[in-house]
């Protein structure tokens, strides 16, 4: 269960970049996840819903995208591996490295100007 | 109206900012802090009884767990000085928990600090201590396919060290693959087969700290 510490610091992320836009609610998040953190996208955003009530960022609708594995191959480059952790890459069967994907990212924010300026 | 702020903001896990600060501490201070993440059952505190005798009075360890004051107690049988975190339902220590440890366990002469993490190869993978590398602890009873199935763990480690060989004539357990697949995310991370109960491999991991320590 370490979606709830992930949380809170998008939380605090995000409502740090609002601070720049004053009286704006935070009203959708974009997240994506490597696959490798293994973060679970209903926890994650049981966490969020309950940590962002009082907030800006309550109610926000939370969009998560995995960021799957990867196989950095000598010749084919970088090759999609999702779910995969042999080492061989899928297209010519030479060994290669599995590529991280263990950042957890805010992509987007979006604001909604409540005071119906601009 | 509405407005879409694109950011590419990357987030840390929680108490990452205490993490830098033990660091920066346990640098100045010249101990090299090592990381033990594994499973439940993995061996983690066997390993560190095993090492006892050669570290004795130059390491501490701190342990964290659920609940009791066992595994600090088995160590300080065995001479090493030893304080226990009880994270009560955290399945994983934190940097905080680390900080508020030291406050009571000074730690000036020692060149190691070992910390048991909480029993769990998925959450501790994500938190940093202030450590400088964290080593996986996988046993051969637990199945040859963990480093391939917990590629996280494997991945944020510098080692793996596959315990309980001595058990290996008795399962089917392929200690190749758990190198090739720890490989497969670290290219190169060496792999020590050891056994708490027999001595083998102990030599060589030991060894290796050392010489991590001084190349630090």
């Amino acid at each position: 269960m370490h979606e709830l510490s992930f949380a809170q610091q998008v939380l605090d992320g995000v409502l740090r970049e609002a601070e720049a836009y004053p009286g704006c609610r935070i009203v959708r998040v974009r997240l994506r996840a490597g696959e490798m953190l293994a973060l679970e996208p209903a926890s994650l955003r049981f966490c969020l819903d309950a940590i962002a009530v009082g907030t800006a960022m309550e109610g926000a609708v939370i969009e998560m995208e995995e960021e799957p594995l990867a196989l950095d191959c000598p010749q084919c480059g970088r090759v999609p591996a999702a779910g995969r952790m042999d080492p061989v890459c899928p297209k010519c069967g030479q060994p290669g490295v599995v590529a991280p994907a263990t950042d957890l990212i805010i992509e987007e924010i979006e604001l909604d100007e409540q005071d119906g300026q601009t | 109206m509405s407005k879409t702020v694109k950011l590419e903001q990357k987030v840390k896990a929680k108490g990452h900012e205490i993490a830098e600060e033990l660091r920066a501490l346990f640098r100045e201070k010249g101990i090299y802090v090592v990381n033990f993440i594994g499973s439940p059952g993995a061996g983690k505190t066997a390993l560190l009884e095993a090492l006892a005798p050669h570290v004795k009075g130059r390491a501490a360890a701190i342990e964290g767990d659920l609940a009791t004051d066992e595994d600090a107690r088995r160590l300080e049988q065995r001479g090493l000085r030893a304080y226990q975190i009880n994270t009560v339902g955290a399945c994983h220590l934190d940097a905080a928990m680390v900080r508020d440890a030291l406050k009571e366990f000074p730690l000036d002469d020692v060149e190691f600090l070992f910390i048991e993490n909480v029993g769990n190869l998925v959450c501790p993978a994500s938190f940093e201590l202030g450590e400088d590398i964290k080593v996986a602890i996988v046993s051969v009873t637990e199945g040859d396919d963990k480093p391939a199935k917990y590629p996280k763990a494997m991945k944020v480690s510098s080692a793996l060290v596959v315990t309980k060989v001595d058990l290996l004539p008795h399962l089917d357990c392929d200690v190749e693959r758990m190198k090739r697949d720890a490989a497969a995310t670290v290219p190169g991370m060496p792999t020590f087969t050891t056994s708490a109960r027999t001595g083998e491999g102990l030599d060589g991991f030991l060894g290796w700290l050392e010489d991590m320590a001084r190349a630090r």
